[in-house]
């Protein structure tokens, strides 16, 4: 087995860990996963924080052939799966590993554990043919139980994307229900990147690119006007943007609409 | 007093991360998943897509040793087969854990799993025990199922993640088995392809020359090398295990 050498772009480096997590856990869990993979034909990666190191395992079978053939349990390097992206699209992927890891040590959520990221990114399957994969990132272990734990590994399952699956990083609350959308601004920009927009953000853009006026859009919504008018400058300002066109433009280079 | 609330509290949050980690998953692979007590028989939480597809719906505190509900689940039929093997899986995996307390196994058990009113689906059921650092093993098991491709022979299946052999629920001799490595004499090698190629007793034994008896003696010896119970099964294993 090949050493897995500088695992880069999944990990966390900002994460401080006061003392060794208990590795009784790691197996435990690890034991727990791999059963899923087998039982399920899912190929998933652990990421440990900690260590430094990023685990694959394998058993869907398209998963395994665009990963080059890879199958089972392994340590794996990170290019594994950055040498299947295409060129054009690594900035972006490197950029959304980064807000997920950004997310999950900031505590998104606050003390709210329930939730998860998903996100598409074409890979290369052989040389020239494409195929969206889809990544769902869950913050799987922390290094105790409390609610302010260190976050020591992260979870993502690697599945074919299926159809109408957005592209997008999206955040998904479980609890509530309520779905985040990171929309990247600028992807030449180095520091924050990535505006957070909500769902009834998501539809005044969308009723806006519709061509609807506001007392048509505050109907749909049921707000008020003012109300509405409110939630656009807001949602303006994240987007750091000065007009609705810009606003549609932004979220049309997204894919989201 | 404080010991034991310190315990009961480090139990309560495991569980509740066990909890999380259902809840997420089974949103995540679209997967039912449920947290099933070893012990005491009984579910302690459903996921919601457990739930709907299993047509089960109780409130949280309705859980608890609800044995009624965990066998609305399973199909009637398949209930008494359930009980055996589990208390086999028991014992297996206690003995497993007592030996190496870092095993890494899981169960793969297919059922008819209720899939609707009075309606039940063949399900390939994994379950695997969770150990808690506080409690030590195995009361608890989170499970999860998906449709079964079809009944399969190898209907009760224990597995090592860390490469050991399979271990097979043997019918026969109502514990589990290691099938690998199975000698079987050249004759009944012989006997075994011709039934697969459809003969019957007097026929074989016409062909191989010897009485029908002795057909019947070598058939009885290949279940009991192969631990089946019926010839069907015996087939099976043997294409399976490229004996034929």
């Amino acid at each position: 087995m090949e050493e897995a050498k500088n695992p880069i772009i999944f990990l966390d480096k900002h994460l401080s860990f006061v003392q060794e997590p208990d590795y009784n856990w790691y197996n435990i869990r690890e034991s727990n996963i791999i059963s899923e993979a087998i039982g399920l034909n899912v190929t998933h990666l652990l990421v440990d924080h900690y260590k430094q190191s990023i685990f694959l395992c394998s058993y869907n079978p398209e998963i395994s052939n665009i990963l080059g053939g890879v199958n089972g349990n392994r340590k794996i390097d990170d290019s594994i799966i950055t040498d299947k992206i295409p060129s054009e699209f690594r900035e972006l992927f490197l950029n959304q590993i980064q807000i997920i890891n950004d997310s999950i040590r900031n505590r998104i959520l606050g003390d709210d554990k329930y939730y998860y990221f998903t996100f598409s990114i074409p890979m290369l399957i052989g040389d020239s043919a494409i195929r969206k994969i889809t990544f769902k990132a869950v913050p799987y272990q922390f290094t105790n139980l409390k609610p302010d734990a260190t976050p020591w590994l992260t979870y993502y399952l690697i599945v074919p994307t299926s159809e109408n699956e957005p592209e997008h990083l999206i955040l998904h609350s479980i609890k509530n229900g309520n779905k985040l959308h990171f929309v990247l601004r600028n992807i030449n920009q180095s520091t924050d990147p990535f505006a957070l927009l909500s769902d009834s953000d998501l539809d005044i853009i969308k009723f806006t690119s519709d061509g609807d006026n506001e007392e048509e859009i505050s109907s749909k919504m049921n707000i008020s006007v003012s109300h509405l008018k409110t939630k656009k400058y807001s949602l303006m300002l994240r987007l750091k943007c000065t007009s609705a066109a810009q606003a549609i433009s932004i979220l049309r280079s997204n894919k989201i609409i | 007093m404080e010991a034991i609330d310190l315990k009961t509290e480090l139990i309560n949050l495991e569980h509740e991360e066990m909890i999380r980690l259902s809840t997420i998953f089974s949103e995540i692979l679209g997967t039912p998943y449920a947290l099933f007590n070893h012990k005491k028989e009984c579910f302690i939480f459903m996921t919601k897509i457990f739930c709907d597809i299993t047509h089960t719906w109780l409130a949280p505190d309705q859980f608890a040793a609800k044995s009624n509900q965990y066998m609305g689940i399973i199909h009637p039929k398949d209930f008494d087969i359930h009980l055996r093997v589990n208390s086999k899986i028991k014992e297996l995996i206690s003995e497993i854990y007592s030996k190496n307390p870092f095993a890494k196994v899981f169960t793969n058990s297919i059922y008819r799993i209720r899939s609707g009113e009075n309606k039940y689906d063949y399900a390939n059921v994994f379950m695997r025990p969770i150990k808690s650092i506080v409690e030590g093993n195995l009361n608890l098991h989170m499970v999860f199922f998906k449709p079964a491709k079809r009944k399969g022979y190898d209907r009760f299946v224990l597995y090592f993640i860390d490469g050991e052999k399979q271990l097979y629920y043997s019918s026969l001799r109502d514990e589990f088995v290691s099938r690998e490595n199975v000698e079987l004499k050249k004759i009944e090698i012989e006997i075994l392809q011709m039934i697969s190629q459809g003969l019957r007793e007097p026929q074989i034994a016409k062909r191989l020359e010897i009485k029908i008896d002795l057909v019947r003696y070598y058939k009885k010896s290949i279940f009991r090398k192969l631990h089946v119970s019926n010839i069907a099964e015996a087939v099976y294993i043997g294409s399976f295990y490229e004996i034929l």
